[in-house]
């Protein structure tokens, strides 16, 4: 385990796959600082370019981009009060007032000091999880494998969106979408008539392209003006944020290690970590009287768990081929074009990708933060571009993207369809990532399905270890469930105070 | 009469969607009967527990009826749902439709060239200098990613 550990950072170490990943974290950066964009849509916008690359230097690419967006996504929330990405909204309540104050360099640099700790433990505790989470994941047979699918599936498509029954619809959506070709288990071509075209399955790029980068631009541009008005200056205290998060050393471990637990619980989504953390600082702090206010403990709470969670959604990412986030769900279809199999036997066959997959987390971070901070003026000018200047850039990258897959006129035509869809999906509160989700998992869950009825016929579904994947299933959507709804709740109560000027709800409460 | 009109808009959006994802998961387990038990297994399977799904789902908004309900978590500002913003929305598709045309019409490297500067300049009215010096840059870019990635463009249909 410990040669493959170094071994594999040896591999990273080449200079192209450095590149690479310096190269993804320059995008995550650049679609992390401009809100409304995010990792999704960064990581579907590299998707097509990663044909005929290099695995390694493909998934740096893309882990690059994961691990630099918690990061970057601090600006907009400091400097102008807008969350940068889902993930970064508590840190406005009192990074933006900083900011208000002339401390906006203090903020965020608590804020990047606290993302790097948070990014590295996020990387160590996903490297101590692997060796021992290997024997217990390779004993699994095809029949747990499928209800670990079917687990992160229901996780997703139950926390995704605001309604449980919508999202479970959209994942069995996804499902169905991915039944078009070629049949996995049987000589047989599904729902594709007599278009060539479709016999070899919908395109994975296309899909994750259509679905989630047109649909945001779509809006940004039907939303008009610029995306953000020009805030004040970035001040002064560089150092003296770095050093409050150094002073606050066990703050940012414990709410790194629940961004990592958090993190691991499938579907449980930026936005919630981000909320239970800056919810946790507040009410576990001796004295709360300036939070939302503009105290640096709500800066760097949630900063850190943000880019911990990483660390956390690798977890069943890696070890059981389950998608932690939508975003991870892009890492998985860029395994699966290098033609890796996700799921318990990258354990076996690919550990060396499974830890360069580590180091890129670990070293993202590290670059992440040095750009962050060493460039922080240009950056923040990046926020102030005119949209209509990006919009047309990445809408070119998009079509060129698309047109890569197979060079086929179907390729536009779907790009543009399932762009319609996405934007549809949005505009009637369906989510889409476990439309996606389910999409990238069908033929993974087709597999594990036929081969447990082929093998037990239904008598599977008796197992122990499937009846011990079903109610723990129950049990963590349940729990996940009401975890949700009282963090929206408390969220909903924190920014209602502040809007109102009123003390923090939980002082009152007390 | 415009706020009821927007509701009803986006209440019927939601319902009719659903409605289409019950159609086409009806046809899914009707046309995969025809199939063999191995191609047939999955796809019942998961069109059954969609239509369970998409049933649900309507009684959920029969009761709900009129309900405003938020986008998914994607969403960070506040939501517009009037027809206007539609047809805005709309617009830029028809941009993007006319790009995905030019795109075969002339090859991609003019198409992207006239597009950005097509789009800036009547969409946005924006300056000739930045729309020129973006659209130029655009193309420099795609040139020197074709030459880098190996991209192969496609062959115009117009030359």
């Amino acid at each position: 385990m410990l040669d493959a550990l170094i071994n594999a950072l040896w591999i990273l170490l080449d200079p192209f796959r450095l590149m690479m990943l310096f190269a993804g974290v320059a995008i995550g950066i650049a679609v992390g600082i401009l809100p409304g964009l995010g990792g999704l849509m960064g990581m579907a916008l590299v998707l097509p370019f990663l044909f005929g690359m290099d695995a390694y230097a493909g998934v740096a690419l893309l882990i690059g981009i994961a691990a630099a967006v918690p990061s970057a996504d601090t600006f907009p929330s400091v400097l102008m009060g807008i969350p940068g990405s889902s993930g970064s909204q508590a840190t406005i309540m009192d990074g933006y007032p900083m900011a208000q104050r002339g401390e906006a360099a203090r903020a965020l640099g608590a804020a990047f000091t606290a993302s790097l700790i948070g990014g590295l433990i996020g990387a160590l505790a996903l490297s101590a999880v692997v060796p021992f989470a290997r024997p217990l994941i390779l004993a699994f047979g095809s029949p747990e494998l499928f209800m670990l699918t079917l687990l992160g599936l229901s996780m997703i498509g139950v926390l995704s969106g605001n309604r449980p029954l919508k999202g479970m619809l959209a994942a069995v959506a996804g499902l169905a979408l991915g039944t078009i070709g070629g049949a996995p288990v049987a000589a047989e071509y599904r729902f594709a008539g007599d278009f060539l075209y479709l016999y070899d399955g919908l395109s994975l790029v296309i899909v994750a392209l259509g679905l989630f980068a047109l649909p945001e631009i779509i809006d940004l541009l039907a939303r008009g003006g610029a995306i953000a008005e020009r805030s004040r200056g970035l001040g002064h205290g560089w150092v003296q944020g770095a050093k409050d998060t150094l002073n606050h050393k066990w703050l940012v471990i414990r709410h790194s290690l629940i961004g990592v637990a958090i993190g691991a619980i499938p579907g449980m989504g930026s936005s919630i970590i981000d909320w239970v953390n800056y919810g946790i600082a507040a009410q576990t702090s001796k004295d709360r009287s300036q939070f939302g206010k503009g105290d640096v403990r709500g800066v760097i709470a949630p900063e850190s768990a943000n880019n911990a969670k990483e660390g956390g959604v690798l977890m069943p990412t890696l070890l059981f081929g389950v998608p932690g986030s939508s975003a991870m769900a892009m890492l998985l279809a860029a395994l699966m074009i290098f033609g890796v199999q996700p799921g318990p036997q990258m354990l076996t066959r690919d550990l060396d990708l499974v830890f360069v997959i580590i180091w890129s987390l670990a070293l993202a971070n590290v670059f992440g933060t040095l750009i962050c901070l060493l460039l922080s003026k240009p950056i923040s000018r990046l926020t102030f571009i005119p949209f209509q200047y990006i919009a047309p850039v990445i809408i070119v990258i998009v079509v060129v993207g698309a047109w890569q897959e197979t060079r086929h006129w179907a390729d536009l035509a779907l790009l543009l369809g399932f762009g319609l869809l996405g934007w549809i999906m949005k505009r009637a509160g369906m989510p889409r990532p476990p439309l996606l989700i389910g999409f990238i998992l069908s033929g993974l869950a087709e597999r594990y399905l036929w081969m447990s009825y082929n093998l037990y016929d239904w008598e599977w579904l008796a197992r122990p270890g499937v009846l011990t994947i079903g109610a723990l299933a129950v049990f963590l959507v349940a729990g996940s469930v009401m975890l949700k709804r009282s963090t929206e709740r408390s969220a909903e109560a924190i920014q209602h105070a502040d809007e109102a000027g009123k003390p923090n709800p939980r002082e009152e409460t007390r | 009469m415009k706020a009821r009109l927007v509701a009803a808009l986006t209440h019927h959006l939601q319902t009719s969607f659903v409605l289409a994802i019950l159609a086409c998961l009806v046809a899914i387990l009707w046309i995969s009967q025809s199939f063999s038990l191995g191609a047939r297994l999955f796809p019942t399977a998961v069109a059954s527990l969609g239509i369970l799904l998409a049933l649900l789902e309507l009684g959920r908004q029969a009761i709900r009826r009129g309900a405003k309900e938020e986008s998914d978590f994607s969403d960070l500002a506040e939501e517009d749902d009037t027809p206007a913003f539609y047809a805005r929305g709309l617009r830029f598709f028809a941009w993007m439709a006319a790009f995905i045309g030019l795109f075969f019409l002339v090859g991609a490297l003019p198409a992207a060239g006239l597009y950005v500067l097509g789009f800036l300049r009547l969409q946005y009215r924006s300056p000739w200098l930045p729309s020129l010096a973006l659209s130029g840059g655009l193309v420099a870019l795609l040139w020197a990613l074709g030459v880098a990635l190996q991209l192969r463009w496609p062959t115009p249909l117009l030359f």
